[in-house]
């Protein structure tokens, strides 16, 4: 099979808190079910949960410190998801340095992922040091998540002008844990308000869903439950980023986002 | 029992979520311009350039920054940019 | 290891308890140090049939005085066992037979030659403790921290993060615990997880370690009296 248009994208959002762990989880079994090939890569070292929320924590032997490091061969330390075809997961090192990671080494894994997988999906920690710079080394894409608070939004567009500044220019916003009622009062910001101060491209929206937690709890993604508001947000996200054009969900019948439908077509 | 006459009209100029745009527009500002070192000197060595076409200006007095003014309302703070130019002459007109 | 390693060792089977004489030492050393491994455990060794001897030979006669004395000690009737290396043969066979119950009694005899190791704390997610030789830990092992010994692991407490006995391929290592409701749990070159929907709200004691190349998880405490 000739992969050659393996995308790696990084998740990324300045703030903690927002989503991003739970979005690349989403993401990654949200492609996989679209029959793509799908790695996810923990980069979170000494935080890790990304094996928590797929409930693959109980599987792990070897790390992503120890896959570039030489103490493990790369296919070793990937965990092939039973549950979803075509999914594995890179873990990342949880009693191990923060350091032990370089620029270099993160740029040589992504390439040599390419070989084998459509989508190379990085779970980017919190904050702007290291971690970061290693999460968007071989990145050649940005999926900036963020939520209809100041705080997120601040540090959203923060992370943005880094990610410019690193010629990551490939990004897009997802706005996630929407309230429509607290929207409709106008106590929220909406998807045009963020879109307004951040001047970036969307790739979609997830409203706030309960099914997220309970999804958590069971370590099996909301994008797998066909009754999940949030779930439904990440199966579109899935399909645009595998070519497909799907409009934006309507969360209240309401026509607030009719701007946005026209910034999507526009793909 | 108070009813938010607000929630009934759909007026909401008051609602929080013009506040939070209006806070993150002026605080993006300032981070646009502080975490860009760069920027206000390339500001600063364009309006000298234009300036010195009429005057003579000190370049040691020179003054750019990024604050904040009165919205022409009065009601709220937006971010503006500061300059002072002290003039030493002005160009005769040729 | 920097430890000198010790004149005997001592090795408990079904039938009897063999006594490994590790270096060429004078007759007086070994019966020395056999009588005061039996004096500090003679609880413990209360049962012993039959005592066998290998490595370092020594004479026939020496072999039955030591015998001698250690009856003596024990205070019940105790014989030379022939060849034990046959019958250790047949009890490797045996093992199939063995239990939690005897797997913790092994740790006693073997805790001086297994360098354990007391400690007294609660380990965290990202916290990591490592041991040359065997760990007694008074305190928990939260998710995502991790204990790694070359010997065995005895956790007062409940286990929910990983544990690995035996890392460098001990196949004898166990892992005992209060609650043992690990993440992941090794022995030497085995990995397992527990079922599903395993984990008990009470504290089951409970002992994992390898038989017929599997590792079994059994309660330990059932088999009291």
């Amino acid at each position: 099979m000739a992969k050659s248009q393996a995308q790696v994208i990084v998740i990324t959002s300045g703030k903690g808190g927002v989503g991003k762990t739970t979005t690349t989880a989403n993401i990654g079994v949200g492609l996989a079910l679209l029959g793509k090939k799908v790695v996810l890569i923990d980069t979170d070292i000494g935080l890790r949960n990304l094996d928590v929320v797929l409930g693959l924590e109980n599987r792990i032997v070897y790390d992503l410190v120890d896959a570039v490091t030489g103490h493990c061969k790369l296919k070793q330390a990937l965990i092939k998801d039973k549950r979803y075809d075509g999914l594995f997961l890179l873990p990342a090192a949880q009693t191990k340095d923060k350091d032990a990671v370089t620029v270099e080494q993160m740029e040589k894994l992504c390439n040599d992922l390419k070989k084998d997988f459509d989508f190379i999906i990085i779970d980017c920690p919190a904050g702007i040091e290291q971690g970061f710079k290693n999460a968007i080394a071989g990145a050649d894409k940005a999926i900036v998540v963020t939520t209809p608070e100041v705080s997120a939004v601040r540090d959203a567009d923060r992370i943005i002008g880094l990610l410019d500044a690193n010629e990551i220019t490939d990004h897009f916003l997802l706005i996630n844990r929407i309230r429509t009622d607290m929207v409709k009062r106008g106590e929220m910001m909406n998807v045009d308000d963020v879109l307004d101060i951040l001047n970036i491209e969307l790739i979609g929206i997830v409203p706030d869903d309960e099914n997220v937690i309970v999804s958590t709890n069971k370590g099996e993604p909301a994008v797998v439950n066909m009754k999940s508001l949030a779930g439904q947000g990440y199966r579109n996200i899935t399909k645009r980023l595998s070519g497909e054009n799907v409009p934006l969900m309507e969360l209240d019948g309401g026509g607030f986002f009719a701007r946005l439908f026209g910034k999507f077509k526009r793909k | 029992m108070i009813i938010d006459l607000s929630k009934i009209f759909g007026k909401r100029k008051n609602a929080s979520k013009e506040m939070a745009k209006d806070r993150l527009r002026l605080v993006l500002v300032h981070d646009r311009a502080n975490s860009d070192t760069e920027f206000l000197e390339k500001i600063r060595d364009e309006i000298m350039q234009v300036l010195e076409k009429y005057m003579d200006i000190s370049e040691s007095g020179l003054d750019i920054q990024i604050g904040t003014a009165q919205s022409e309302d009065g009601k709220t703070l937006v971010p503006a940019l500061t300059a002072n130019i002290p003039i030493k002459a002005m160009k005769r007109n040729n | 290891m920097a430890e000198k390693k010790e004149i005997i060792s001592l090795k408990l089977y079904k039938s009897g308890m063999v006594v490994t004489v590790n270096e060429k030492p004078s007759y007086k050393e070994v019966k020395e140090a056999l009588c005061a491994k039996f004096k500090e455990s003679k609880d413990f060794f209360a049962g012993v049939k039959k005592l066998g001897f290998k490595g370092v030979p020594l004479t026939n006669k020496e072999y039955e005085r030591l015998v001698k004395k250690v009856s003596d000690i024990l205070e019940d009737s105790v014989e030379l066992w022939e060849n034990p290396e046959d019958n250790e043969k047949t009890e490797d066979k045996d093992k199939e037979n063995i239990n939690a119950q005897q797997i913790l009694d092994r740790a006693f005899v073997e805790a001086e030659e297994k360098n354990t190791k007391f400690y007294k704390k609660t380990l965290r997610s990202g916290q990591c403790l490592e041991s040359d030789g065997s760990v007694v830990l008074i305190g928990d092992v939260n998710p995502g921290a991790e204990v790694i010994a070359k010997g065995n692991i005895f956790v007062m407490g409940s286990v929910r993060g990983m544990v690995h006995a035996g890392k460098d391929g001990d196949k004898e290592a166990f892992v005992a615990a209060l609650k043992l409701s690990p993440t992941q749990l090794r022995i030497a070159d085995l990995i397992t997880i527990p079922p599903e929907g395993d984990d008990k709200d009470y504290l089951s004691p409970e002992a994992a370690y390898i038989k017929e190349d599997k590792i079994f998880i059994e309660e330990f405490l059932q088999k009291r009296k």
